[in-house]
């Protein structure tokens, strides 16, 4: 996934707070990354510029108005940052593509009560 | 291969491919059967929830591969070459069973009626809306082999929208999930009748397999015990089980070949650039609607209406959020089912079977069952998930589509496979009729579940008509008495050939307002036994 090292802790970030821990793990915590890395270095690699652009962003406001990475926010004010740009279509493609990676891991399926039995 | 002349070539060894090789087998015909996926295990299918055969956006379990990609040109004329798991491929598995290897099974026949369509409704201006060659009648006892020689859980007493059938199911319904008598309990609100969905699924051990052990994994998946019945392990080895059947796996059929109107054989290729011939006396194409074909246009076999019409199913489905969990993990998952709605319904073309799906995996929930508004991102994201997927029920069904001749496989021009074969170009839409069954068939769906005591009922039926096919592709050879409207002869044959064959859904004139495979193989048997009484 070197395509995408420099970015991964802001991915892993953004993770956790599409899907943020409580009880059960968030999606920056498990295999649903590694799902999301091999999709974009794969079927949506012509998507990787827009991405990267996106996350450069946050990074600036977030250097910008806080003096500190996107990653090493509090989520309050990741969330803030997420805001600006949740509209955005290729934030939205990200959400879902976190999403599907958690909801099939076994960390999702706990969380919803998806119980393996024979 | 130890033996080049055979008596009969099968290409194709899914649903019908695995039906025609086990009875001409023990007809004491050689039988050469060509699959161009491999025998799968469970192990190697695998239970990943991110890469099967309903949730296949990221890759299939059971192929087919990145080798077989195909074009598929879109309603503004658009085109594009997709791989198998793309959107609009139309994939159905390419391994050994073909489909049945991963399918839920649910096995119905069709109703009278969906063998009447054209005479029943007309015709819709624009469409090939047409009857069969062959009545339900002319099928009735195919059915009732294959429900037996390949194991089906059912009631047969309780199926009133078909005539009676002759014995029973072979085996009792698989057991009741807690939304059994939900739903049960809501169709009696409203007056219909319901019944099990018949399965070909064990119940109970048969034929020196175990009963189901209701795992979560069913649809999409191979089975873990082999309590799920399939060409794999049922006809296939029957074949086999004889000595005439030389099944030949990870072979690409490249065309048949002829002299006159007479196959005299096949050439296909064993690597990329390794080319083979077998010759027969009869061929039999069973690759399913895409795949068939292309091969029988890529042969130079058929006439004009070879390719046309391609179906499959348009689905409706509504969500219910219902008061209490009603999730119990039980598999397979579907247990009741209404024929209510198949027909009879005024103003509209046909109809469909209603009834609860197979346990939706949680990624596969997130993916389809999303509602506007759902929170993306958050801990109201989540906790949507967390509060739904367990309280949810799922009503859906395959509404009885109304065939356009434009829905077609030709061969692209361009762009050529793995071998260098002619891919298949998919162009055109089901007709517009069909968007007008499946809103009320939607309608029915969403009545049901309120009349369930669902709180909440969501979900919306497709507007805008859109080629189907997918694992229930049918139609591109269809049966007909008349070469000019049909394909093949009420006997499957292609027109204008002596000894080239169809035995997959390719033949369905229209396809049901039902899962097909159970039809693909009462017709394969009855083609079989056709050809075999001629011979």
């Amino acid at each position: 996934m070197e395509i995408l090292d420099a970015h991964i802790p802001t991915i892993h970030a953004i993770a956790n707070r599409v899907i943020p821990p409580d009880d059960t793990p968030g999606a920056g915590e498990n295999e649903s990354i590694q799902h999301v890395a091999e999709v974009l270095t794969g079927e949506m690699a012509a998507r990787l510029p827009e991405l990267r652009r996106m996350l450069d962003r946050l990074n600036v406001s977030a250097k910008v108005h806080h003096q500190r990475r996107f990653d090493l926010l509090d989520a309050a004010l990741q969330d803030e940052l997420l805001q600006s740009v949740e509209h955005e279509p290729i934030f939205r493609e990200l959400c879902d593509l976190i999403h599907q990676g958690y909801w099939a891991s076994e960390a999702g399926q706990k969380t919803v009560g998806f119980e393996v039995k024979g | 291969m130890a033996n080049k002349k055979y008596d009969v070539i099968i290409i194709g060894a899914g649903a019908g491919g695995g039906v025609a090789a086990a009875l001409m087998a023990e007809a004491g015909k050689k039988v050469l059967l060509l699959e161009r996926g491999k025998s799968q295990t469970f192990e190697e299918t695998g239970r990943s929830h991110l890469h099967n055969q309903r949730v296949s956006a990221n890759g299939h379990n059971a192929g087919p591969d990145a080798r077989h990609p195909r074009v598929v040109v879109d309603a503004e004329t658009h085109e594009r070459t997709v791989q198998p798991w793309g959107a609009g491929y139309q994939a159905n598995a390419a391994v050994v069973g073909g489909g049945t290897r991963v399918y839920g099974g649910q096995a119905w026949r069709f109703h009278p009626l969906d063998f009447k369509m054209a005479s029943t409704y007309g015709t819709p201006a624009g469409s090939s809306l047409a009857d069969w060659p062959i009545s339900f009648d002319d099928l009735a006892p195919f059915y009732d082999k294959v429900e037996h020689e390949l194991g089906v859980s059912g009631d047969h007493s309780r199926m009133a929208h078909l005539p009676a059938y002759v014995r029973p199911y072979p085996m009792r319904p698989l057991a009741d999930t807690k939304r059994s008598a939900v739903l049960r309990a809501g169709a009696d609100a409203l007056g219909w009748q319901t019944f099990p969905v018949p399965l070909a699924v064990n119940s109970e051990p048969y034929h020196d397999r175990p009963a189901c052990t209701h795992c979560q994994h069913c649809v999409g998946f191979a089975c873990p015990v082999d309590a799920k019945n399939g060409s794999q392990n049922t006809f296939i080895p029957r074949a086999i089980a004889t000595g005439n059947c030389d099944l030949v796996t990870e072979v690409m059929v490249e065309r048949i070949l002829t002299r006159g109107t007479t196959a005299t054989g096949v050439s296909f290729f064993t690597t990329q650039t390794k080319r083979e011939r077998a010759d027969a006396d009869v061929i039999i194409v069973a690759g399913g609607a895409v795949e068939s074909a292309r091969l029988l246009l890529h042969s130079g076999i058929g006439n004009d209406q070879v390719g046309r019409n391609l179906q499959g199913h348009v689905y409706v489905a509504a969500f219910g959020l219902m008061p209490d969990d009603v999730w119990d993990g039980i598999g397979p998952g579907p247990t009741t089912a209404t024929a209510h709605w198949s027909h009879g319904i005024d103003g509209i073309v046909g109809g469909g079977m209603l009834c609860d799906d197979f346990i939706t995996l949680p990624v596969a929930f997130w993916r389809s069952a999303r509602q506007p508004g759902t929170p993306l991102w958050g801990a109201d994201s989540k906790n949507w998930m967390r509060d739904r997927y367990r309280r949810t029920l799922e009503i859906k069904g395959p509404i009885q589509d109304t065939p356009s001749p434009d829905a077609r496989v030709t061969l692209d021009p361009k762009v050529k496979d793995f071998w260098g074969i002619p891919v298949a170009r998919l162009s055109g839409a089901t007709h517009p009729e069909s968007m007008r069954t499946a809103k009320l068939l939607h309608s029915k769906a969403v009545e049901w579940l309120k009349a369930s005591g669902a709180v909440e009922v969501w979900g919306e039926a497709p507007s805008t008509p859109f080629l189907s096919g997918g694992q229930h592709q049918a139609g591109t050879c269809r049966m007909g008495d008349d070469p000019a409207t049909s394909a093949v002869d009420r006997n499957c044959r292609v027109h204008g050939t002596e000894n080239v064959y169809v035995a997959d859904g390719s033949v369905h004139v229209t396809n049901g307002g039902f899962n097909p495979f159970l039809t693909i193989m009462a017709n394969a048997y009855r083609t079989t036994q056709g050809i075999l009484a001629r011979w």
